[in-house]
């Protein structure tokens, strides 16, 4: 019980950092754009249902779409629209007009999280040290080590880095990274590496079974993976634009 | 402590109520002091599997809505001591049921009635209904037919003990999960028609508790209201009663998992079909 003789406040403003999908933007054709909209959703839909997103302005070259047309067809794909990043003033007024916020710079990349399911995770020492005298290279993030099976219907995103399973991954389960995915187990369900956008993420997996294998958005379905591949361990890699699967016996 | 145990599936008329019957039995068999709860709101099924459908008088929702005491609720069975069944209510609705109102029946039962294990027989399918049979649990036993669907069901109903139960929520040890096979025909299985035993653990990678073997035992065990466990002559009833001893952690061979070889008489005489 709160003593009533005392005022409480109703609420405190503080900074905070959160990490928000991005839609990077490189066309003002409101119909590609939901076309788009529609194949990709349709993969994971799960994971698109209600996300906050940000509409990024920062790549787009010449026109802009009219933004309360585009925050309307996000809306109809079950997204939330909050903001508009670009530095430009045009934009940022259009943004206005639309009842967008708008953020100027984007935020340093973040650390590993899984945020769509409630799934239990353990996230892996920040603190490696360096040994010195080894040559090093450059470590873009650390990763999300799920040591369950991942199971029909749940889903997990390594947001900013690599996802490793220590089992499997059921038929109906949805895995998501922004960097690669390693799978000690069987892959069954969807896997997604390079969620965001990079085309350097793999995917590993001790026996490849997959509903799906997705790389920056090229994606194979099962049927369409040779099945010389099927059932072996296997690293699925992106080429010229071109989705690669390789032995690694 | 009463162990709370749910009985679930995902999958409908996968046997869940068949072996809520059999196995809470076999638990009271063994001298533990057990409790049937049937989840199924609105059907009720397991009154007539055990018999007893003329004794309801008071189901858990009148329990649940302080219209009745446990007491006057729990049905004391006539075959087995130790053995206790809560009804369902048929005129109810699965909303019914509350967590607060579920979770102060439970406490009731642990600290007031000491019973040793609480057996939920879980409706199919992950709404309500199945989901409060879950919450609580403290182990699970996943009832899976030898068939693809049954499978993913199961797969989908472990995903949800593992991230919708109080145990997840709270951050405690996970639900024990254990799967039973059931309505296994060894002869189909070795057709293809159905998956065998080892491409079913490989897919769920939970510790197996049993395989009861299809049987026509099971129905008739049903018509005349008890549970099949207790017509001991049964191969269904055998496969529960190891399944039960497992649970309560005995080392035991799994039986009825092959084709039944022919006879010598008919080896040396050859029979018809
Ligand atoms: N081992 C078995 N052999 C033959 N028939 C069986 C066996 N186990 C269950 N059955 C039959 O399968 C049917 C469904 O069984 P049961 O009612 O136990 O399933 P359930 O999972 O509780 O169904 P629901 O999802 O509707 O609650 C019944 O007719 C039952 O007699
Ligand atoms: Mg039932």
């Amino acid at each position: 019980m709160k003593p009533n003789n005392q005022k409480q406040d109703s609420f405190r403003l503080r900074g905070s950092f959160f990490t928000l999908s991005a839609m990077e933007l490189y066309s003002a054709d409101i119909d590609s754009i939901d076309e788009q909209l529609t194949k990709n959703i349709a993969l994971a839909p799960k994971f698109f249902e209600k996300a906050p997103l940000v509409i990024d302005l920062e790549k787009i070259n010449g026109k802009i779409p009219n933004l309360s047309t585009l925050k309307q067809l996000l809306e109809k794909h079950n997204l939330i629209p909050v903001a508009v990043c670009s530095s430009k003033k045009a934009h940022q007024t259009a943004a206005h007009k639309a009842g967008l916020g708008i953020l100027t710079a984007n935020a340093p990349a973040p650390q590993a999280e899984t945020i769509p399911n409630q799934t239990k995770e353990t996230e892996t020492d920040d603190h490696q040290k360096e040994v010195e005298a080894a040559p090093h290279y450059e470590v873009k993030n650390h990763g999300l080590v799920i040591r369950h099976a991942v199971r029909s219907g749940q889903q997990i995103y390594a947001r900013g880095g690599d996802l490793t399973v220590l089992a499997s991954v059921s038929t109906g389960a949805e895995i998501l990274a922004d960097g690669n995915i390693h799978i000690y187990g069987t892959l069954r369900g969807r896997a997604f590496a390079g969620a965001s956008g990079d085309t350097d993420a793999m995917i590993f997996c001790h026996s490849l079974q997959a509903e799906l294998v997705s790389i920056a958005g090229h994606y194979q379905l099962n049927e369409k993976i040779d099945s010389n591949y099927l059932n072996k361990r296997t690293v699925t890699h992106l080429q010229d634009e071109r989705l690669l699967i390789d032995l690694l016996d | 402590m009463s162990q709370i145990i749910v009985v679930t599936s995902g999958k409908g008329g996968v046997g869940k109520t068949t072996t809520s019957a059999s196995f809470g039995s076999g638990l009271a068999l063994k001298g533990h002091k057990t409790v049937i709860i049937d989840f199924d709101i609105g059907l009720r099924n397991l009154d007539l599997i055990m018999g007893c459908e003329r004794r309801v008088v008071y189901d858990f929702v009148n329990v649940v809505n302080d219209e009745a005491n446990l007491n006057q609720a729990l049905i004391k069975d006539k075959r087995v001591d130790n053995l206790f069944l809560l009804p369902a209510s048929q005129t109810r609705n699965k909303d019914a049921l509350t967590r607060e109102g579920v979770e102060r029946i439970f406490d009731q039962l642990t600290n007031e009635h000491n019973f040793d294990y609480i057996v939920c027989d879980s409706p199919a399918g992950i709404e309500h209904g199945a989901l409060m049979a879950l919450y609580f649990a403290d182990e699970a036993i996943i009832v899976t037919n030898p068939e693809v669907s049954s499978v993913r069901d199961s797969d989908r109903i472990l995903g949800i003990l593992a991230s919708q139960s109080r145990r997840a929520e709270r951050g405690e040890d996970p639900v024990k999960e254990r799967m039973l096979l059931t309505r296994y025909c060894p002869t189909r299985v070795a057709s293809g028609d159905m998956l065998c035993i080892e491409d079913i653990e490989e897919i769920l990678a939970i510790p197996l508790i049993g395989v009861i073997p299809e049987s026509g035992d099971v129905l008739k065990a049903s018509n005349s209201g008890s549970p099949v466990i207790l017509d001991s002559e049964s191969n269904a009833a055998q496969a529960y009663s190891d399944a039960v001893d497992r649970f309560l952690g005995e080392e035991v061979p799994l039986r009825f998992i092959t084709e039944e070889k022919p006879g010598l008489f008919k080896r040396l005489f050859g029979g018809k079909g």
